[in-house]
């Protein structure tokens, strides 16, 4: 063992070592491209420099013969730093040996170029970087190197390369592999080390484009003071601040929270607790949004920060509780990823702490985040694009991008090109279509939505391509579900039948509520309001409809200040129709409207209202059954005449009313004809519920449904019993009338026949002598023909033709005047009680008459009682109403004077009272009554304009009461003087021939008639006008006048004064067909010629004497 | 009787002159016969023309006329009759009228009939009647 050549050889390569540690120092992390062919230029000359002073520090074996460790440098330089390096290296350092000259100049050459190509060759096949190779390889390497750097010594001459050989053979197999291992350590730890610092640069490119490039919202926070250190672009448009701005800017200004509570989270923050914090954040536009931030703190140039990522969840929001399982999962994977991140333990604890941080962003945002190298290769994937394509980070490190992101078109399923490519292409920004699926490695297919930017290092170089992108399946599924709820509610709102309408209202100074805008209106609306949208929109409803009632606006008022809905129907007159609305409060001072037009409803309603109110009201009966004749309603009117209340016959079979006057064949009949669908006419006789009948008129008919079937009954009815009385009476009093006008035309004939009987007889009778048999005939005729002429008399008082004098008299008078009769007439079992009226009023009539009237009253009670009783005769004033003398005919309301005869005799049954006042009908024995004292009764209280009535109950006895008109007090005065002619009645007589009218008015003037004469209509109508119509009682005309008629004159003066009494004559026969007519005017009619008691009589009964 | 027998003599004394207007032929025939047994002189006439005519050409002392009469009335006869004859006795004898209301003795006194009777009158009412007016007259 040589010790100086050990000694040298080490030094050699200390200074070796020493060397490359101080190229290492000054050496630059690693680059490419253009760059990068410089860098290995620099590294070879470097290399080459290196060992030109390794050689020039040599020891010389022997001169020309010299030893260094260049060998050891071209091996590691060809082994770490690749062939463009150590060519240089191995050029510069062989032509410094050549230059060097000596024995070993080719030699030193050869282990040039064989320890360089060897490191080239060693770095070649390795399949892993020369920096991971471990140190035996690489003492080995050493070793193998230098036992062929031996080898060629024997370039040189054999003897002289085995001197070499045997004195350099051990120290440099024991030295140089060692040093091969040492430097190449060293070199291995400073690639590391470049690489490292490479890898952080990217990571911060990466970073830095992520942040700067994200639509993601970034903020960068002092946790301080709270100041916004730097916010994104995307923040910047979200805020609505420009990035100068924002930077100026503290939380407070956009968070809406108080300024402790902000504090505080920043403080939990730094605590290391990391926040996801649903918040509220203010725009500066002044608008709110939902956000949710997750926020943690971040080292960035060795300033503590927080970071802020901001994601707008208003929209989000609305799905949120759908999502919230699903944030809930997401979080807490996202958690569990953030931990195992945590855990892992990274060599630097500067770059573990930024990488860590850098990390954490990227893990913790809800985007998938790949990034990838320059060639498209997957560099780095975040959990949640592991998640997405299902390729876990370490699978997919080093694949092509397309194979891990595959996306195809939604629509078209064709494949997309991938945004790699075009960011690597035109190095920009590029956002990806929308309908694109991502096909995950099981087969999901999954909507996402994002963008592709190119990663720059600090150059601005690309180095490679981040992909953000995102899982749009709940959005989109939120969104779609919103647009198809949007399009139902669309479609609804357009197409309902219901009129709905927005409005703003619009209030005064005070706050009242004035008037209403229209915002929003549906097709319903225009078509029930008339007004079309685009008139609508925009104007208010005192504009479009200025009869809006206050009502309305007073109502939507109050709704869109309080908020609280309404229901309520009311009439619009504006549009005169009735709707139904809801009014509600969207949003405040506004009022949405819901209505529908119920016009026809409430049509229908008022209709039914009419009909019900109709039939409630109606004096008809009206009666409904079911198909079984169950009653089911009736109305009021039943009740009054029925008796029966409602609850009493619901439910009942109108059989309740049968009287038993109609036999089954009746009932059988009836129910014949409605189940045969036809309508029943026909009279009723019923029984109330009091046991009296009554007659009613009755219309049954079916009741039919949509169908056309029968679902009940309904019977109108009409009771007719009062009808039937008075067409009874009626008929009854035509009946008298008749009787009485034949009885009254025979009377004249039979008085010039009685008065030839009866003084015939009384000449036979001075003629005979009184004891001669005939004699005492002529007497029986005398006697025969005085009771005719009784008779005639009394017929005639019955057809009410008796002459009368009729003046002012008191019945009180003329009952006591009787009285002395009575006592003869009644005998002693009869006692006669008078309760008569201390203030009676007078009437007018016939003194004798009414003696006659009271005489025969009291003979048909005396009659009555044959074994004694009691007669009452009593006088009253009795007043009465129009409906009291509704069902008498002939008899006007008034005051009366009442004269009751009453006894306490048999009575008499119904079928008597029939016929009571009928001439010549008695229940007397013949020979006992003539049958015409209740005649001459009926025919005396008739021309006095009287009625009778009578009540009888059978062994209890009759009243019968007579009732006469009263004498008003203006009658009074006038009434009285002679022949029931009323004095100083004016006549205004028109004639135009001079004779007649001399003749008729000495006439009519010595029947104390005063009289006006004229000659023509006109003179008439000239007189009337100057006179007054009213001064004349009468006017009496000759039909046929100069000019115009008596006819046209009568209607003329009846204009005026229409209650004036007409009596026109004429001498024409033609005249007669006038007569209808004049009949119905209430004119009389006096036939030309006419005798003087004729004229007057007319005169006397047109003046209603 | 007596009476009436006293009043026949003063009657056959004066030969008064009736004149009875009546459209029924029996009462006519009955009056007269009654007053010519009274002795006195009757015209005859059966309607009221007729009874004008009669009285122009053999003026009467008294007349005797029914009221309802066709044609010519008792009124109308009355009222002819006072034109001329302002104070000549005048009975009228009502039958009764058909079919009228009016009582027409009232009437026929103020168009001037001294008295008036209802058919059928008493016959010697009507004697009472005619000489108390011709007694009255002289």
């Amino acid at each position: 063992m040589n010790s100086p050549v050990f000694k040298a050889l080490i030094e050699n390569g200390a200074l070796l070592l020493a060397l490359v540690a101080l190229y290492v120092l000054f050496a630059r992390t690693e680059t490419t491209g253009a760059k990068k062919r410089l860098r290995q230029v620099v590294t070879g000359v470097a290399a080459g420099l290196l060992g030109i002073a390794l050689m020039q520090a040599a020891y010389a074996l022997q001169p020309g013969i010299i030893f260094d460790t260049r060998s050891v440098l071209l091996c590691l330089c060809g082994l770490f730093f690749g062939a463009v390096p150590v060519w240089i290296a191995m050029g510069m350092t062989a032509a410094f040996r050549l230059y060097q000259g000596g024995v070993a100049a080719w030699a030193g050459t050869a282990v040039i170029f064989a320890t360089g190509s060897a490191g080239l060759l060693l770095r070649a096949r390795l399949k892993q970087p020369p920096e991971t190779l471990r140190a035996l390889h690489l003492y080995l390497f050493g070793l193998v190197v230098h036992l062929i750097m031996l080898a060629l010594m024997f370039l040189m001459p054999l003897e002289t390369a085995l001197n070499t050989v045997r004195q350099i053979g051990l120290p440099v197999l024991l030295i140089y592999p060692a040093a091969v291992l040492v430097v190449g350590l060293l070199l291995q730890r400073s690639i590391r080390q470049q690489r490292t610092v490479a890898a952080l640069q990217t990571y911060e490119s990466t970073h830095r484009n992520l942040f700067e490039n994200n639509h993601v919202i970034m903020l960068l926070v002092d946790p301080q003071d709270g100041s916004i250190v730097d916010a994104n672009p995307a923040a910047c448009a979200f805020y609505g601040w420009d990035r100068k701005t924002m930077q100026s800017m503290d939380l407070c200004e956009i968070n809406t929270l108080p300024p402790d509570q902000i504090r505080k989270k920043i403080e939990q923050v730094c605590d290391g607790q990391r926040h996801t914090i649903q918040l509220r954040h203010r725009l500066a536009d002044g608008s709110e949004r939902e956000v949710e931030v997750l926020c943690g703190p971040i080292s960035i140039g060795g300033r503590e920060l927080l970071y802020s990522i901001v994601h707008d969840i208003t929209e989000r929001k609305r799905v949120e509780t759908e999502q919230a399982d699903q944030i809930e999962q997401a979080q807490q994977a996202r958690r569990a990823l953030l931990s195992v991140v945590e855990d892992q333990k990274l060599a630097e604890a500067a770059l573990q702490k930024s990488e860590e941080n850098l990390r954490t962003t990227l893990n913790s945002i809800g985007d998938a985040v790949i990034s990838t190298d320059i060639g498209g290769r997957v560099v780095s994937m975040n959990p949640v694009a592991e998640s997405l394509t299902g390729w876990s980070g370490q699978q997919a490190s080093g694949h092509p991008i397309e194979e891990v992101f595959r996306i195809i078109n939604e629509q078209t399923r064709q494949t997309v090109e991938s945004p790699v490519a075009a960011v690597l292409k035109n190095g920009t920004v590029v956002g990806l279509a929308n309908h694109t699926l991502l096909l995950a490695k099981d087969g999901r297919e999954i909507p996402i939505a994002d963008s592709g930017a190119p990663i720059r290092n600090a150059d601005g170089e690309t180095t490679g391509v981040v992909l953000v992108f995102r899982d749009q399946t709940t959005e989109r599924a939120a969104r779609t579900a919103l647009e198809e709820s949007e399009a139902r509610y669309r479609l609804l709102f357009e197409n309902m039948t219901t009129g709905f309408a927005v409005h703003e209202m619009i209030y005064d100074e005070h706050d009242n509520p004035v008037d209403y805008r229209f915002l929003q209106v549906n097709a319903a609306f225009e078509d029930m309001t008339g007004l079309a949208a685009e008139k609508a929109i925009g104007r208010t409803a005192r504009e479009l409809l200025p009869a809006t009632e206050e009502h309305w606006i007073q109502a939507y008022g109050k709704v869109a200040l309080t908020g609280e809905p309404i229901n309520f129907e009311n009439y619009s007159k504006a549009l005169d129709k009735y709707f139904e609305v809801r009014a509600f409060c969207p949003a405040p001072h506004r009022f949405a409207v819901v209505f529908s037009d119920i016009t026809q409803r409430k049509e229908a309603e008022a209709e039914l209202t009419r009909l019900s109110t109709a039939i409630e009201q109606s004096p008809e009966t009206v009666v409904i059954t079911d198909t079984e004749g169950i009653i089911q309603y009736v109305n009021p009117a039943f009740e009054k005449i029925t008796g029966y209340s409602v609850a009493e016959v619901i439910g009942k079979n109108p059989r309740i009313l049968q009287s038993g006057h109609h036999d089954a064949r009746f009932y059988s009949d009836l129910w014949e004809t409605l189940h045969a669908g036809k309508t029943w006419n026909g009279r009723f006789i019923n029984k109330r519920k009091d046991g009296s009948f009554y007659t009613e008129e009755a219309a049954i008919s079916p009741v039919r449904d949509a169908g056309a079937n029968i679902t009940g009954y309904v019977a109108v009815k009409r009771n007719i019993t009062a009808e039937l009385e008075r067409e009874e009476m009626f008929r009854q009093s035509q009946k008298m009338d008749s009787v009485g006008q034949l009885a009254g035309g025979i009377a004249h004939d039979f008085n010039n026949m009685l008065q030839a009987i009866l003084g015939f007889a009384e000449l036979l009778l001075e003629d005979l002598p009184g004891t001669s048999r005939n004699y005492q005939n002529a007497k029986e005729i005398k006697k025969a023909a005085r009771r005719a002429a009784e008779l005639t008399r009394k017929l005639l008082a019955f057809s009410r033709k008796q002459p009368v004098n009729k003046k002012e008299i008191n019945l009180n008078d003329t009952v006591q005047d009787s009285e002395v009769l009575f006592h003869t007439l009644l005998g002693e079992s009869i006692r006669l009680d008078l309760q008569l009226a201390g203030d009676l009023r007078p009437i007018c009539a016939d003194h004798g008459q009414l003696t006659q009237v009271i005489m025969n009253l009291a003979v048909n009670a005396r009659d009555a009682m044959p074994d004694g009783g009691r007669l009452t005769i009593a006088t009253d004033n009795v007043i009465l109403s129009k409906e009291d003398t509704a069902v008498l005919p002939d008899v006007s309301p008034g005051g009366f004077v009442c004269l009751s005869v009453t006894d306490t005799g048999c009575g008499m049954p119904q079928e008597v009272q029939n016929h009571l006042f009928e001439p010549f009908f008695t229940t007397k024995a013949v020979g006992k009554g003539t049958g015409l004292g209740l005649a001459v009764v009926y025919g005396i209280v008739k021309q006095n304009k009287g009625w009778i009535h009578v009540y009888s109950e059978e062994g209890h006895g009759t009243s019968v009461k007579i009732y006469l008109p009263a004498l008003t007090d203006k009658q009074t005065t006038a009434a009285g003087g002679v022949a029931g002619t009323r004095k100083n009645e004016r006549v205004l007589l028109v004639e135009d021939d001079p004779d007649v009218r001399d003749v008729v008015v000495r006439i009519l003037k010595t029947a104390n008639y005063q009289v006006t004469a004229v000659a023509s209509a006109e003179e008439a109508l000239a007189c009337c006008t100057k006179e007054s119509g009213e001064a004349f009682d009468l006017l009496f005309s000759d039909m046929v006048l100069p000019g115009k008629s008596g006819l046209e004159l009568a209607d003329a003066l009846q204009e005026k004064n229409p209650g004036l009494p007409v009596l026109l004559y004429s001498g024409y026969r033609d005249q007669r067909e006038r007569w209808e007519s004049l009949d119905r005017k209430g004119y009389r009619f006096l036939q030309k010629p006419f005798t003087v008691s004729a004229l007057l009589n007319a005169v006397h009964e047109t003046l209603g004497n | 009787m007596k009476h009436w027998e006293i009043k026949c003599e003063e009657g056959a004394e004066s030969m008064k002159t009736i004149l009875i207007i009546d459209d029924d032929e029996a009462v006519l025939g009955l009056f007269a016969q009654f007053l010519e047994a009274k002795g006195y002189t009757v015209l005859q006439a059966a309607d009221g023309c007729e009874g004008l005519r009669l009285f122009e050409t053999d003026p009467p002392d008294l007349v005797i006329t029914d009221i309802m009469m066709p044609e010519m009335d008792g009124l109308e006869i009355l009222q002819n009759l006072r034109k001329t004859s302002p104070d000549l006795p005048v009975i009228a004898i009502s039958g009764g009228m058909r079919n009228a209301t009016i009582n027409f003795l009232p009437h026929a006194k103020t168009f001037g009939a001294c008295r008036v009777f209802e058919k059928p009158v008493a016959l010697s009412d009507l004697l009472q009647a005619v000489e108390e007016l011709l007694g009255g007259t002289g």
